[in-house]
């Protein structure tokens, strides 16, 4: 298996997304792309944008949904899409400084991340997941 | 695919199937579904029941989890699904309603024949699809301030009538007369204003819709009589719920549970199924912000109707003799609400969850139009694109069986990726237009998403809700136009 990367899986009704990484901050940056791939976004590359994300730091599944929910946000209210990620973790917060660009366009709107089965596991490749998303 | 096999529920009859507290341990209640064994088995093929009965395990049931035989698989609770607890002891789970708060359709009726439109038809949906904003990313042309948006949430669908988009008769004609009341703005968060102010009067994407039909079959004459359907006459079909206003409630909500739920050491076997008590501050923070995502969804579909309304005066006044628009029903099907239901033979007070499925009462309830009375409420059941839709009436055995509540659509097989590999969005098209139906669309690939074969038949889910005795039919209507985001 790759070290890192992301897969939708069967849901009836929704979508869902399988998603491994070697370690949780990049857990969060493949579930981040795998959520822009499931949306079909197209990026308008010309100035660059750049934003900061500072979350709570509680469970893993918690900073997962929260962090993707506030990626849906950003697309719905503000056009914007992120390439690139940093993460920093402190003792009680999770600081995400994110670079990317407008969208031109998208195919899908994505209505809430869910958290419904929501469980990080730790494999001894890293971590892995399955998240829902209400579409 | 599911784990559970047909021989774990018992049959009461035909239509009607069970399944006892002593399959699993931590089942509080029975799950009772209204379907035919031939949609049960199609049910097994994803995870819907399990979901049922991971519901059945909320605190403070009454009854038992009731499921449709449009279900499938949702997120917590199954789509198709109802459940009721006791406002003292039980809990409000906000994965009970879903994201989309009050999702739900509203059907408007006209006078018109289809020899009269059918010259106007092809216009007809061009200026439809103009004037009704839809799509991805589409915002409406409203745009209103905090607090004009938090006015309008407390007065849902009477924010339009005080502004002249509706008539008192369409508030008549609406659930809840389009207010659902204890409403309040102060448990919203600055997100879900944001989200909420350039979005009302748009229809969104995914499986929401717009629709013309023709009234193609009559079951019940003097119902259809009352409703204003005429064999042959155009109708119009609305379904979109609370938007982004919504999807941010449930959003906020369903994080917050997370937190308090160890407070109440509530143990649940999926985290999406998240619940307060209802007497808690979470659980009435939640009813209090839940009621203004629901009023939204009313007074968003008020705003697309009068759109609607205008369209038809401006394509077909002169053209045709009388272009009005009469709302017959505007439901929902996704929404929590306080009802009073027979429990065990006794009339008590319970919190209603309909995730996916709508209101049926039956004659003589409280609570529906005058004009519905002795025939009970229009339930309104759209079809998968292209096919059929249909409209019933609530009946006496929904108030005694199914907590007055039937089916609320034909319910997915297929999931959206599966349908995408499967058919081709250009291919749908065509096939669509080749059977009269005139489409339009923002997105390829959402129409393939979307295309009937990812759908059970609606003509058998239909036949379940009657033939279990919770629903009674009064009209086919098939599609002229569709209008999809």
């Amino acid at each position: 298996m790759v070290d890192h990367g992301y897969e939708e899986v069967k849901h009836t009704a929704d979508v869902a997304l399988r998603v491994w990484a070697a370690d949780f901050n990049n857990l969060l940056i493949q579930s981040a792309l795998g959520m822009y791939t499931l949306i079909g976004i197209q990026q308008r590359k010309d100035r660059p944008i750049t934003h900061e994300l500072r979350l709570q730091k509680t469970s893993r599944e918690v900073i997962l949904v929260d962090f993707l929910n506030e990626l849906v946000f950003l697309i719905e209210e503000f056009q914007q899409v992120f390439t690139q990620f940093f993460i920093k973790t402190e003792e009680k917060t999770v600081i995400i400084k994110m670079t990317g660009f407008r969208t031109s366009s998208y195919q899908r709107e994505i209505k809430a991340v869910t958290f419904h089965n929501l469980e990080i596991i730790t494999k001894p490749q890293g971590f892995e997941t399955t998240i829902t998303f209400d579409i | 695919m599911s784990t559970i096999s047909l021989n774990v529920f018992s049959k009461i009859s035909d239509f009607e199937w069970e399944i006892t507290p002593d399959y699993r341990s931590d089942m509080r209640v029975p799950v009772r579904l209204f379907t035919t064994q031939r949609l049960l088995e199609e049910s097994l093929e994803d995870k819907s029941i399990e979901q049922a009965i991971n519901a059945s395990t909320l605190p403070g049931l009454v009854g038992a989890v009731m499921v449709m035989p449009d279900m499938h698989q949702g997120y917590g609770f199954p789509i198709g699904g109802v459940a009721a607890t006791d406002p003292v002891e039980g809990v409000i789970s906000p994965g009970g309603i879903g994201y989309d708060i009050n999702c739900g359709v509203r059907l408007l009726t006209t006078q018109i024949s289809f020899p009269e439109i059918e010259p106007w038809v092809n216009h007809l949906a061009t200026m439809l699809n103009q004037n009704c904003p839809s799509g991805v990313g589409v915002g409406g042309d409203l745009q209103l301030s905090e607090n004009q948006l938090a006015e309008a949430c407390v007065l849902g669908a009477r924010w339009a009538k005080n502004h002249g988009y509706a008539t008192e008769d369409d508030l008549h004609h609406t659930e809840e007369n389009g207010c659902l009341k204890g409403a309040n703005p102060e448990k919203l968060t600055k997100r879900a204003f944001q989200r909420g102010r350039s979005q009302l009067g748009t229809l969104g994407a995914g499986n929401h819709f717009m629709e013309v039909d023709l009234v193609t079959e009559i079951f019940n004459k003097e119902a259809a009589k009352i409703m204003g359907l005429i064999m042959g006459g155009i109708v119009v079909q609305i379904h979109t719920g609370s938007r982004g206003f919504g999807h941010q409630i449930c959003t906020d909500f369903v994080r917050r549970f997370q937190s308090s739920i160890h407070k109440y050491g509530i143990k649940l076997p999926d985290k999406q199924l998240v619940c307060a008590p209802i007497e808690s501050p979470e659980g009435q923070d939640y009813l209090g912000a839940m009621r203004c995502g629901a009023n939204f969804a009313f007074l968003n579909r008020q705003l697309i109707a009068d759109r609607v309304r205008k369209t038809f005066e401006r394509v077909l006044a002169g053209k045709v003799n009388n272009w009005h628009l009469k709302l017959v029903y505007d439901l929902a099907h996704n929404i929590g609400k306080f009802e009073k239901h027979l429990v065990d033979g006794e009339k008590r007070d319970v919190c209603i969850h309909r995730k996916g499925a709508t209101r049926a009462f039956g004659p003589h309830s409280n609570g529906i139009p005058k004009d519905y009375v002795d025939m009970g409420q229009p339930v309104l059941v759209p079809g998968s694109m292209g096919t059929s839709s249909w409209v019933l009436t609530g009946t006496q055995t929904s108030m005694e069986r199914s907590f007055g509540s039937s089916c609320h659509g034909a319910g997915r097989v297929m999931s959206r990726s599966q349908a995408k590999r499967k058919v081709w969005g250009e291919d749908l098209l065509r096939r669509l237009e080749k059977s009269g139906i005139e489409i339009r669309t923002g997105s390829m690939p959402g129409l393939a998403e979307e295309a009937p074969e990812a759908y059970k038949d609606v003509d058998q889910v239909v036949e379940s809700v009657v033939g279990a005795g919770i629903a009674q039919k009064v009209a086919r209507i098939t599609p002229l136009i569709v209008i999809k985001g």
